[in-house]
Parts: C-alpha cells; sequence; structure tokens
C-alpha cells in the first residue's frame, strides 16, 4: 500500500506533500484494507512529510474517527502553517483534543 | 445465465500485471468482483470469451500483438460493445483503434491517479445502476425537481448551479423571496453522493428549511440559531450522526446587507464592483454533527459596492481556489459542485449606501462594511 503501512494492529497514515482530494481517495481506501482485511483496531496520522491538506481530508479524518472511534486516533507531527490554519477552520483542533 | 456471465469481472492484460491489480484489489475492495489477468493477446481473448467481463484493462505493449489491435478485435465482436476498455501507456494511436478510454504513458504515480479516478467512478455507478436502477432513476428525476430556478427581480437575480459527481449528488439548496421581496436561502453538502446521500439530502432539506421558515417568522431570532437548532435535532436523531455541511444565508432588501451563517462551509466569495476578483470571507465553524451543543456565528454585510455573492459547497470553492492543486491532480471535477450566484444591482447597492451610516458593522480590510453579529464560544 502507498499511503497506509501497517504496524501490529495500528494502521499509520503517512502522505507526503499534499494531502489532497486524489489522495484523500487512496488513504480512505487503504486504510478500510487495513481495518477491514488486515486487523487494525487503530489509525495513527503521522503529518511529518504533509504540507498541505483539503476539505476532502478534513472529511476523511472524522470517517476514520467514527470507523475506530475517538480513543483510537491519534494525530501526530502537525507543523505545517497549512495544515494548523486548515484544521483551526473547520475546528478539527477542537474535536481531536489538538493543542496548535 | 450461468453463474460466469452474472458476476462482475475484470479483465487485466499486461505482462507484468502485480502492480495494477494490487491497486484493483484495494480500490474495489468493497465490491463484489473478479479480476482475472492475462499475460499477452491471444491468452486475453480466450479469458476474454470464457469470462464475459465488464471491463478490460489493456497495455498498449503486448508480447504477441499490440494492446490496440486485441482492443479493437475486442470492440468488433459481438459483445464488444457493451464491454468498457481502457487502453494505457500509449505512445501513440495507430488508425482504426477503438477503445472507451485512452491513456498515455506517463509515470505510474500520474497513471495511478487517473485509473483510481476512472475505476472508481466507474463502479460507483455500476453497482449503484446495477442494484437499484428504479429507484436511482426515480431519486435522479426528484433531485432536479426539488431545485429552484434562476430569476431576478429590479434588486438582484439569482443563479444557480448544480452538477452531481455522479447521477445523484449529496449537494442541494434552496430559496425563496418572502413577501417584501428578501431572499431566503440555504446550501449545504451531505458525505458522498449515491442512494444513502439522497436520502440524507431530503432530510437535511426538511430540516434546514422548516428552521429557515421559522427565522422568517422571526421563531428563531438569527440564522446561528438555526444551524444550531438543526445540529441539535441530527443528534436528536442518531447519536453519532454524520457531518453535513451547511450555509443559510438572507438577503435583506429594504436594509441592503447580507446576513449568513456557516457549518463548515467555506464558500462564501464576495466580489465588489471594479474588482476581477471575489475574496474569501473566512470563517472557523464546525460541521453539523460534530458537537452536540456547538455554537455557531451569524456574520453581515453591507451590500454598498457589492457586486456579486456566491455561496457555494466547497466542490467548487476548491475547483476555483485551489487551481493549482486540481491540476496537479489531473481530476477535472472531483466533488458535487453547487453554488447559488446573486447578483447585486445598483438599485439594491443604493438602498445599502444610504443605510451605510446607520450600519453598525466594523471596517475590514476585505470589505467595505463587514461585521460578526454573534459571537459565542462553543461549549465542549
Amino acid at each position: 500500500m502507498e499511503y497506509v503501512a501497517v504496524d501490529g494492529n495500528t494502521a499509520v497514515i503517512a502522505v507526503d506533500n499534499r494531502f489532497d482530494l486524489v489522495k484523500t481517495l487512496k488513504v480512505k481506501k487503504e486504510t478500510e484494507y487495513a481495518l477491514n482485511q488486515q486487523g487494525c483496531k487503530q489509525i495513527v496520522i503521522d503529518f511529518d512529510k504533509t504540507k498541505f491538506i483539503d476539505s476532502s481530508a478534513n472529511k476523511l479524518f472524522k470517517e476514520l474517527r467514527k470507523m475506530v472511534g475517538k480513543e483510537n486516533i491519534k494525530m501526530t507531527n502537525i507543523h505545517a502553517e497549512p495544515i494548523i490554519r486548515a484544521f483551526k477552520q473547520a475546528k478539527m483542533d477542537v474535536i481531536f483534543g489538538l493543542t496548535l | 445465465m450461468s453463474d460466469t456471465l452474472k458476476k462482475e469481472r475484470i479483465l487485466l492484460v499486461d505482462r507484468c500485471p502485480r502492480k495494477i491489480l494490487e491497486w484493483l484489489k484495494i480500490w474495489l475492495v468493497q465490491y463484489d468482483i473478479s479480476i482475472h489477468t492475462a499475460a499477452n493477446g491471444i491468452q486475453a481473448l480466450v479469458k476474454y470469451n470464457k469470462y464475459a467481463p465488464s471491463l478490460v484493462l489493456i497495455c498498449a505493449e503486448l508480447p504477441d500483438m499490440s494492446g490496440m489491435t486485441l482492443s479493437s478485435i475486442i470492440k468488433d465482436s459481438q459483445t464488444g460493445k457493451k464491454t468498457i476498455i481502457y487502453l494505457y501507456d500509449l505512445k501513440e494511436i495507430m488508425q482504426n483503434t477503438k477503445a472507451d478510454f485512452f491513456f498515455n504513458a506517463t509515470t505510474e504515480e500520474k497513471f495511478e491517479d487517473a485509473l483510481h479516478a476512472q475505476i472508481v467512478n466507474f463502479y460507483n455507478v455500476r453497482f449503484m445502476q446495477n442494484n437499484h436502477s428504479l429507484e436511482i432513476m426515480r431519486a435522479i428525476s426528484k433531485q432536479y425537481e426539488k431545485l429552484p430556478k434562476a430569476y431576478e427581480n429590479q434588486y438582484f437575480s439569482v443563479t444557480p448551479v448544480f452538477s452531481a459527481y455522479g447521477d445523484l449528488s449529496g449537494d442541494s439548496y434552496d430559496y425563496w423571496e418572502d413577501e417584501a421581496g428578501n431572499l431566503y436561502g440555504l446550501l449545504f453538502d451531505c458525505t458522498g453522493h449515491d442512494f444513502l446521500s439522497f436520502s440524507q439530502v431530503n432530510s437535511m432539506r426538511t430540516l434546514l428549511k422548516r428552521d429557515m421558515h421559522l427565522y422568517e417568522l422571526s421563531v428563531y431570532q438569527s440564522l446561528n440559531e438555526v444551524l444550531e437548532t438543526v445540529n441539535s435535532d441530527l443528534f436528536a436523531v442518531d447519536q453519532d450522526p454524520e457531518n453535513p455541511v451547511a450555509i443559510v444565508f438572507k438577503l435583506d432588501i429594504e436594509h441592503g446587507i447580507f446576513e449568513y451563517s456557516t457549518a463548515g462551509i467555506p464558500g462564501i466569495i464576495v466580489k465588489k464592483r471594479g474588482e476581477e476578483e471575489g475574496q474569501v470571507m473566512d470563517a472557523a465553524s464546525f460541521m453539523l454533527g460534530d458537537l452536540e451543543d456547538a455554537a455557531f456565528e451569524t456574520f453581515r454585510i453591507n451590500l454598498a459596492d457589492v457586486e456579486e455573492i456566491t455561496v457555494c459547497s466547497d466542490g467548487l470553492y476548491e475547483l476555483t481556489y485551489n487551481k493549482n492543486v486540481v491540476e496537479e491532480s489531473k481530476i477535472a471535477k472531483h466533488d458535487d459542485v453547487s453554488a447559488i450566484i446573486m447578483q447585486v444591482k445598483d438599485e439594491l447597492s443604493w438602498i445599502a449606501k444610504l443605510n451605510a451610516g446607520t450600519f453598525p458593522g466594523k471596517q475590514s480590510n476585505m470589505l467595505g462594511a463587514w461585521e460578526k453579529i454573534s459571537n459565542p464560544q462553543p461549549e465542549l
């Protein structure tokens, strides 16, 4: 899989550069595959190499949160300014309990 | 008809099919589709006749014959016209090549993006139509029946835009005038664009329209109250509701102002007279269904010097304001697109100018006058 790696029971999502509409569709498919076919129960979204996200990505994060439950999804390495801005605009920081 | 022929099948013809096979398995995991492979043209013809696939993916470079030749042979066969063929890795096109989709030789990443967009859309539509053809046709017809038409009066014109991603859209909108000529409206975007979305669209329209009529009757004092009520109703029905995004608005003729409240939609674009491009009104807000007691805000714009206001779903917003991202993605349109474009005539602009002295809004860099008229803090 291109964007999702399986580590134990965790699906680790890492998208480089732009997390945009096309990648969102692929990430969703790959994550569903990891959850349904490979036994993953938790999700980690690593933004270390991500520089941009659009609204489709924000919607995906909420969908994934519903799939595994709010206790089982974590976001890490959020440091790119466009991502922080997009998160704040959609109040994702409040929903995911992030300090940005 | 035997079971062999009824089952949905793909035939992938490529001397090295492993990579594309892996993509297809991931993309189509939710569908019951068998994927067969053939390494050359002759093997492909045998398997095509045996399995009658609805979709055939053919690499242009095959060991025994050109992929274009194979594609044309299949297309000219008795069942060929019902078979969709994607030809890829094309460096040139031979005369009389027959296929439905052509992909030039390109980088693996670009090809994957383009193929993914085509395949997913193909099967979403196909499965939806196969499973619910009559219901779908009715739903498509109904979705258009519900939409208001373009119109104009002496103060403004309204032009709607509605373009579903597939046959059904997760977006919708509505607007109407009251007796005084004020325009009330709503636009929203539900998750997805399928039969399930159609049902959500109808529920959302009912909720939003009911509460907007109550606002029109002054039962609710503000537009944010409308969204807060709808949000609360969503949680009353389902503890874990979907996340539709919505905007409600009023174009107030008497005072020359535009008021709006948003839940997750970024698309309010305001264009001033004499300017070439509109400016996006930036506002942070929750989506509906995020938090049960989420608070929303109402904003007010004085219409003096405003020429056009566009209210749109993110489908249009991102196609226009993230143009470079769209161009990189190589997908022309990725989502439902819906918008209400309101063009303000001089007469309304003058009313707004006359009222500007009494307009209580703060001065802003973006517009002549712009004001947030409610500022509640979300309760967590």
